[in-house]
């Protein structure tokens, strides 16, 4: 007996695929439109962004697209990331269709963040690191975001200057944030210069 | 009816009348609200279970008899990192050997008696028939049919490939 024939309500759809790694879900989508509808929430939750200029592009693409952007909850930030970026043109997928915008004219990680974060309704936290994670949804909580603050080892000014940015970011139109709600609790010197 | 005084009757969905002590059958948080809102009459009349048939009732009494004692549930019990894990105890696993009507019916049931551990251990048997399988591996398993085109799961496979690409 099928999975779709037993009428399994979505609910316990969503729960026996909760279980299952990213790529049991990349398969599970390539099976039928039941499944493809149900779970390709799934497939992204967590993004990375670094000063490769293909992590940019996924960014700005996830940022842009219907499909993947509503189920973003995190994004993971490294602070080696250069505070000064130049949007590139090149297509990393042709096929998707990118309504002209602000994008091109970022230039900035401020930027850069304040173009995606109003695009990402689900997005709930920031993770500054200067680590490799693997980005799930148990990312930090705010207090170890806090920490993580305080315990990496951002030295350099243009990391400071990166975090500066970013928590410029983080305290602009992002009401939803939890940590838009307390930035004066991060004690960082690029605050106060 | 009950027919001890720590016993209560359910009855299934083919009138088929099962007798089960009351605080096995309160693994189930319908059951045992139930109970709470009946008060003394709980103990006298049959309570219908009319979801349920005979056989999938009585598997699942089966698991709530042998899990009577367990704890109740952590706080934290829907938390992410109890999902992404697939491990299930050996008397589970063995438990949930059984064709896969069956295995529907027993989450089904569970879902309805509102008995979340055996829902779980239901869904990591189904994530785990599912697991390391090829979408025509999953299919075959589930007797599913292919439903997409050519073109549709090229464009799927784009997308699975742009997910990874970060």
């Amino acid at each position: 007996m099928a999975l779709q024939s037993m009428l399994l309500p979505d609910e316990i759809l969503l729960m026996i695929f909760s279980h299952l790694p990213l790529q049991d879900i990349k398969c599970l989508r390539l099976v039928c439109h039941c499944f493809l509808d149900c779970f390709s929430q799934f497939l992204l939750w967590s993004l990375g962004i670094s000063s490769a200029s293909r992590s940019l592009h996924f960014y700005r693409k996830v940022s842009s697209d219907d499909l993947f952007r509503k189920d973003i909850s995190t994004i993971v930030y490294n602070t080696r990331l250069n505070h000064t970026i130049t949007a590139e043109h090149d297509n990393v997928l042709p096929d998707v269709q990118l309504a002209p915008d602000a994008f091109d004219q970022c230039y900035s990680v401020y930027d850069l963040l304040c173009y995606g974060i109003p695009r990402l309704p689900m997005l709930r936290e920031i993770m500054i690191t200067d680590r490799a994670l693997q980005l799930s949804p148990n990312l930090s909580t705010t207090d170890s975001f806090i920490n993580s603050l305080e315990t990496n080892q951002a030295q350099t000014a243009d990391d400071q200057l990166s975090l500066f940015v970013l928590l410029r970011a983080l305290s602009a139109d992002t009401a939803d944030l939890r940590l838009s709600e307390s930035p004066c609790r991060i004690a960082y010197p690029a605050l106060h210069p | 009816m009950a027919t001890e005084s720590n016993k209560i009757t359910l009855v299934s969905n083919d009138g088929a009348e099962v007798v089960v002590d009351r605080n096995v059958a309160e693994r189930s948080m319908l059951i045992k609200n139930m109970m709470e809102d009946l008060g003394e009459a709980a103990m006298t009349q049959s309570v219908p279970i009319p979801n349920v048939n005979e056989s999938v009732l009585k598997k699942v009494i089966e698991w709530c008899e042998h899990h009577k004692n367990d704890p109740p549930a952590a706080a934290d019990d829907d938390s992410d990192s109890r999902k992404k894990t697939t491990d299930i105890e050996e008397w589970d696993q063995k438990f949930m050997q059984v064709d896969q009507e069956m295995l529907f019916e027993i989450i089904l049931a569970s879902n309805y008696l509102d008995i979340k551990p055996l829902l779980d251990v239901g869904c990591k048997t189904v994530a785990n028939m599912i697991k390391g399988k090829s979408p025509e591996e999953i299919r075959k398993t589930f007797n599913i049919t292919n439903d997409f085109t050519p073109e549709e799961e090229e464009q799927i496979r784009r997308e699975n490939e742009w997910a990874e690409d970060r």
